[in-house]
C-alpha cells in the first residue's frame, strides 16, 4: 500500500517535470556553428522567426531563411528544416549554423556557391 | 632659290601703283574718289627713283651664319693652332616625318611601304595609269615630247599623275594606322571622295580575357538530427542551466574538491615514506588538518558573500540601465499613444469639434443638449469618488482630478491625484498616490505644473508636475512641515492666491474646523527639499453667543468651512461658505471680521463662485435644493431656484455672465441662461446611466464649450454643449465680440437682470421665494453644538 501511494506521487513529479521540459524546450539551441559571435544572435533571430511565422510549414520556414539570408549575409546559403535528417555538407569557413528549435526541429544553414 | 622678281621689291612704290589701280575701278563704276595721302612714317628713308626700281634679292640658306668655320686651338704637342674640324652643332628636340611625299618621289616611297595604299580594284587600276605615265614621263622618253598629239596626252597623264597624288597622302595615313589589321578592308568613300580616319568609326573587336581565383576556404560537416538527437540536446541543455543558475555555491564544491586531494596527498605520503608513522605525528598532522579546513571554510564563506554581493550589484545595474532605456523611449512611445487614441477615438473627436446640434435652431424655447464626448476613467480609481475638478487655465486640454470619498462613513482610506489629457482618456498623463483620500485640487492659474492638493486628514501638499532637469522622471511634492500648523479636519477646498512680492506661489485652504489657512513655500525644511508653511489667516466664529461647556467654559462655535471662492479681481477678498448655510465674505487683509456675512441656505453650501464678469455677482448652492445668485451688496438672494433635489454643483460659464450649469444628486445636469429663460433650464439632462452614481463636481472648460463632470465612480464624463447653450453676443455688423466689448456687454446684461429684480414691480420677488428657515438654522446649530 504505502509502495503504491508513494508511485502516485513520483509520477506526477515526473510528470510536472515532462511539462516543465515541454514548456521550457520552446527556445533554440545551437547545436554546432563556427559563425562570429556577432552575427550569431541575429542568425538565430531569423531561423526562430521563421519557424515561428510558419508552424509546422517547414518549406516555407526554409524557403524564408534561405531569403533571409541570402539577403543579409550574401547569396548562395542554403537551409533545411526537419525534424528528422542526416546530413554531410561542404561549407565555406564560418558561414554553418546547425540549431535545435521547438524541442523537436532540427535546422541547417550553411552557405556555398 | 630663284629670285621672284617684282613681287619681292619695297613696298612704297607698289603701294602707289596699287592706288592708281584701284581708283581706275572706281571711276569704272562711276565713283569718284579723293586722292590719297599716304602717310609715311617720319624717318623713312628717302630713296630715288631708280633706287626704288632695284630689285634687292633675298635668300634662304640651310647654313647658319653663327656657325664658326674656322675655329682654331692651341696645341701644345705642335706648339702650334690647329683649325678644329667642323662639328655640326645642331641638336634635334623633336622630329616628326612628314606625311607628305613630293609628287616626283611617290613612286620611290611606294616602293619601300609595304602595303597598298588605296582598295585593290583602284590601286590596280591606279597602277596601270601610273605605270602608264611614268613609262611616257620618266626620264628622257624621247618620242614623247616630238609628237604633236602628246601634249594632250601629257597633259592627262599629269592630271592623273595630280588624282593620283592627291589620293594618295590620305590613304596613306589611313594605311598606316591600320597597319595591324590583319584583314584588309575596303575603303568605303562618300561623295567627295575623300576618306580620313576621323569619319570613320572605329570598332574594337570583342576579345576574350578570363582568369581563375583561389576558391574561399571550405570545410565538411556532417551530423544526424532525429528526435532523439534533439531530446537529449534539451535534456543537457536544462541540466545544465541550474549549475549556472547555482554558481555561488561553486565556492564550497572547490572547497571541498580541494579537501579531497588534500587528504589523498596526505593519505599517499605515509606511503610513500614506508616507515611507520607515530601517534604525535599522526596528532599534528590531523590539527593541521582542521586548521586548514577551517580555513578553507572561512575563505569559502568570504568568497559566497562577495559572489553575492556582485549578483546584488548586477540586478541593480540592470535596473537602472532598464530604467534608463524605458525613459529613452518613453517621449515616442507617448506620442504614438497619442497616435492610438486619436485613431481609436476618431469619431468622438469630430463631433467634439464638428458636432452641432442641427435642431437647436428649431427649438423656439432657446434650449439646447448637450452631447457626451470623452470618458476619463482609471482603473485604481474606480471605488473613488471624484472629489475636486480643476482646469487649466493655459492649457486648454489639461486639467487635474483629485480622487477621494465623500461616504464619510465608511471612509476609503487612500486617494489620488490624477491630471488628465483630453487627448488621451484612456490613461492618465500624471499620477499621484497619496495614502489618504485627496478632498479638493486647484491648478495654478499660470503655472500649469503647479497643483495644490486638500487632503482628508487636513494635511495640503503641493505637486510640481514638470520634471526638473534634474529629477526628469519623478513629480516633486512639497508637504506641509508643521504638524501643529495645519487644518485639524478635512480640508475641503483649496485655490491659488496671486503670487506674492517675490513670485512665489501661495494658496489657501479651509476645512471643517473653520479656518482659512495661507500657504506659502517654507524652505527651512530640514530636509533641504523645502515644504509648505502654513499661516492662519481667519477663524470662520459663528454670529451667536459663546456656547457654555459642562464645566463653565465658553467656547466660540465656528462654521465648518466648505467652499471657498477668491474674487477674480480684488484678490483680498473671498467667499467662505459653511457647513451650517452661512457664507462668509472675507478678506485675507485681516481676520478677525468678517466683510458680510449671508444666511444663505439651512444645510451645507455645496459650491459658491464669483462670476466671470460681474464683479459683484456670485452664485451658491446646496442639498438643500436650491439655487442661488446673490449680489454681493445685498444680504438677500437676487435669484433662487428651487430644483427639488439637491443640488452638489454649480459653476459659471466663462464665456457668458448669465450662464451655469449644476448637477443633481440624481444625476442630471442642468444648464441656465438668465438671459435665455429666468425660471427653468434650458437644458436638463441625464448624464449618469446607472442610477445609484451621482454626480459631484462639475467644470467648464475655459477655452472649449465643454463641460466636465465627475461622478462617485471615479468616472469623468465631457459634455458638449449645443449652440443654444453657448450663445456669444454679437455686435451691429454680426461678428462675435471680443475682448472689452464683450465684457461689458456681459455686465451689462447681468446689471439689467439685476435691476429687473430690484424693481419692487417685477414679477419675480424671489426675496418671498425661499429665506433660510431660522428654526431650521437653530436646529443645525444646537446639533453642532452638542457634538
Amino acid at each position: 500500500m504505502a509502495d503504491e501511494e508513494g508511485a502516485q506521487p513520483q509520477a506526477e513529479v515526473a510528470a510536472e517535470q515532462e511539462t516543465e521540459k515541454k514548456a521550457t524546450a520552446a527556445y533554440p539551441i545551437v547545436r554546432y556553428t563556427d559563425v562570429p559571435e556577432e552575427t550569431k544572435a541575429d542568425i538565430v533571430d531569423t531561423i526562430t522567426g521563421a519557424v515561428e511565422r510558419f508552424g509546422t510549414d517547414y518549406d516555407l520556414a526554409a524557403k524564408l531563411i534561405k531569403e533571409d539570408m541570402d539577403r543579409t549575409y550574401g547569396p548562395h546559403w542554403h537551409a533545411v528544416v526537419g525534424e528528422s535528417f542526416g546530413y554531410e555538407v561542404t561549407h565555406q569557413n564560418n558561414h554553418i549554423m546547425y540549431m535545435f528549435f521547438l524541442g523537436n526541429l532540427g535546422i541547417l544553414v550553411w552557405k556555398n556557391c | 632659290m630663284p629670285p621672284k622678281g617684282p613681287k619681292g621689291a619695297g613696298g612704297g612704290g607698289g603701294g602707289k601703283r596699287r592706288g592708281k589701280g584701284r581708283r581706275d575701278d572706281d571711276e569704272y563704276g562711276g565713283y569718284t574718289r579723293k586722292e590719297q595721302q599716304l602717310s609715311k612714317p617720319p624717318d623713312q628713308e628717302k630713296l630715288t627713283e631708280t633706287q626704288l626700281k632695284q630689285d634687292v634679292q633675298r635668300y634662304l640658306v640651310t647654313l647658319d651664319p653663327t656657325v664658326i668655320r674656322d675655329r682654331v686651338r692651341w696645341d701644345f704637342n705642335e706648339r702650334a693652332y690647329l683649325i678644329v674640324p667642323y662639328q655640326d652643332e645642331t641638336i634635334t628636340l623633336f622630329h616628326m616625318d612628314s606625311k607628305l611625299v613630293h609628287k616626283d618621289h611617290a613612286e620611290e616611297f611606294k616602293k619601300t611601304y609595304p602595303y597598298p595604299m588605296v582598295p585593290r580594284k583602284q590601286a590596280k587600276q591606279l597602277d596601270k595609269q601610273m605605270q602608264e605615265a611614268f613609262k611616257k614621263s620618266e626620264p628622257p622618253p624621247p618620242p614623247a615630247p616630238a609628237a604633236p598629239t602628246a601634249e594632250a596626252s601629257g597633259e592627262a597623264e599629269t592630271e592623273g599623275e595630280e588624282k593620283k597624288a592627291d589620293a594618295k597622302p590620305e590613304e596613306e595615313e589611313e594605311e598606316k594606322e591600320e597597319t595591324k589589321e590583319v584583314t584588309r578592308q575596303t575603303k568605303f568613300l562618300n561623295q567627295f571622295d575623300y576618306s580620313d580616319r576621323s569619319t570613320q568609326t572605329y570598332n574594337n573587336p570583342l576579345r576574350e580575357h578570363a582568369c581563375q581565383t583561389q576558391p574561399p576556404p571550405r570545410s565538411n560537416y556532417k551530423d544526424y538530427c532525429n528526435a532523439w538527437i534533439i531530446y537529449d540536446a534539451y535534456e543537457n541543455d536544462v541540466e545544465n542551466r541550474p549549475k549556472q543558475g547555482k554558481q555561488h555555491g561553486g565556492g564550497a564544491e572547490l572547497g571541498a574538491i580541494g579537501e579531497e586531494l588534500g587528504e589523498q596527498v596526505a593519505g599517499a605520503a605515509p606511503g610513500e615514506d614506508g616507515a611507520p608513522q607515530t601517534p604525535e605525528k599522526e596528532k599534528e598532522k590531523k590539527e593541521k588538518k582542521e586548521t586548514v579546513r577551517k580555513e578553507r571554510d572561512k575563505e569559502g564563506k568570504i568568497v559566497e558573500k562577495e559572489r553575492v554581493k556582485m549578483r546584488k550589484a548586477s540586478v541593480l545595474e540592470g535596473q537602472a540601465a532598464q530604467e534608463a532605456a524605458l525613459n529613452k523611449s518613453a517621449e515616442g512611445l507617448k506620442i504614438l499613444e497619442r497616435l492610438v487614441m486619436q485613431n481609436v477615438h476618431h469619431e468622438v473627436l469630430f463631433d467634439f469639434k464638428y458636432y452641432e446640434d442641427a435642431s437647436d435652431e428649431f427649438r423656439e424655447t432657446g434650449e439646447g443638449t448637450i452631447l457626451p464626448l470623452w470618458k476619463f476613467a482609471y482603473d485604481r480609481a474606480k471605488r473613488l469618488h471624484v472629489t475636486g475638478i480643476s482646469w487649466s487655465q493655459s492649457e486648454p486640454d489639461m486639467f487635474a482630478v483629485s480622487y477621494g470619498s465623500f461616504s464619510f462613513t465608511h471612509p476609503i482610506t487612500d486617494g489620488m491625484v490624477l491630471v488628465w489629457s483630453l487627448r488621451n482618456p484612456a490613461f492618465p498623463e500624471q499620477i499621484w498616490v497619496s495614502p489618504r483620500g485627496c478632498m479638493c485640487v486647484a491648478v495654478h492659474p499660470e503655472a500649469n505644473c503647479l497643483v495644490a492638493v486638500g487632503m482628508y486628514d487636513g494635511n495640503v501638499a503641493m505637486i510640481q508636475l514638470k520634471p526638473d532637469e534634474d529629477n526628469a522622471t519623478s513629480s516633486v511634492v512639497l508637504k506641509n512641515v508643521h504638524v501643529i500648523q495645519k487644518h485639524r479636519s478635512p480640508i475641503w477646498s483649496v485655490k491659488w492666491g496671486e503670487d506674492d512680492m517675490d513670485g512665489d506661489p501661495n494658496f489657501y485652504s479651509c476645512g471643517l474646523d473653520g479656518r482659512i489657512i495661507h500657504w506659502t513655500i517654507d524652505t527651512s525644511d530640514s530636509n533641504g527639499v523645502g515644504g509648505l508653511g502654513g499661516t492662519e489667516i481667519c477663524i470662520l466664529h459663528l454670529p451667536v453667543a459663546p456656547v457654555t461647556g459642562p464645566d463653565g467654559t465658553s467656547y466660540k462655535l465656528f462654521g465648518c468651512a466648505r467652499v471657498l471662492a477668491f474674487h477674480p479681481k480684488e484678490k483680498t477678498t473671498f467667499l467662505v461658505g459653511t457647513a451650517e448655510g452661512n457664507i462668509f465674505r472675507c478678506s485675507s487683509l485681516y481676520g478677525s471680521r468678517f466683510q458680510q456675512i449671508y444666511n444663505a441656505h439651512f444645510l451645507p453650501v455645496a459650491a459658491l463662485e464669483w462670476n466671470y464678469y460681474h464683479k459683484d455677482v456670485f452664485i451658491s448652492c446646496s442639498e438643500d435644493w436650491t439655487i442661488k445668485i446673490w449680489d454681493k451688496k445685498d444680504p438677500e438672494p437676487m435669484y433662487v431656484f428651487e430644483i427639488g433635489v439637491a443640488i452638489l454643483d454649480c459653476c459659471w460659464a466663462p464665456y457668458s455672465s448669465t450662464v451655469f450649469a449644476a448637477v443633481t444628486e440624481e444625476g442630471k445636469t442642468l444648464v441656465y441662461d438668465l438671459n435665455v429663460n429666468k425660471e427653468k433650464p434650458i437644458c436638463c439632462q441625464q448624464i449618469v446611466t446607472k442610477k445609484k452614481v451621482k454626480p459631484h463636481r462639475i467644470q467648464f472648460n475655459p477655452y472649449y464649450p465643454i463641460l466636465c463632470v465627475g461622478d462617485d465612480r471615479g468616472q469623468l464624463t465631457t459634455l458638449k454643449l449645443s449652440p443654444n447653450l453657448r450663445i456669444l453676443p454679437k455686435d451691429s455688423r454680426g461678428a462675435p465680440m471680443e475682448g472689452d466689448p464683450k465684457v461689458n456687454f456681459e455686465i451689462g446684461k447681468m446689471t439689467k437682470l439685476l435691476s429687473l429684480v430690484r424693481d419692487p414691480e417685477s414679477i419675480t420677488n424671489p426675496k418671498s421665494l425661499a429665506r433660510p428657515d431660522e428654526k431650521q438654522v437653530k436646529i443645525v446649530l444646537s446639533a453642532m453644538g452638542k457634538k
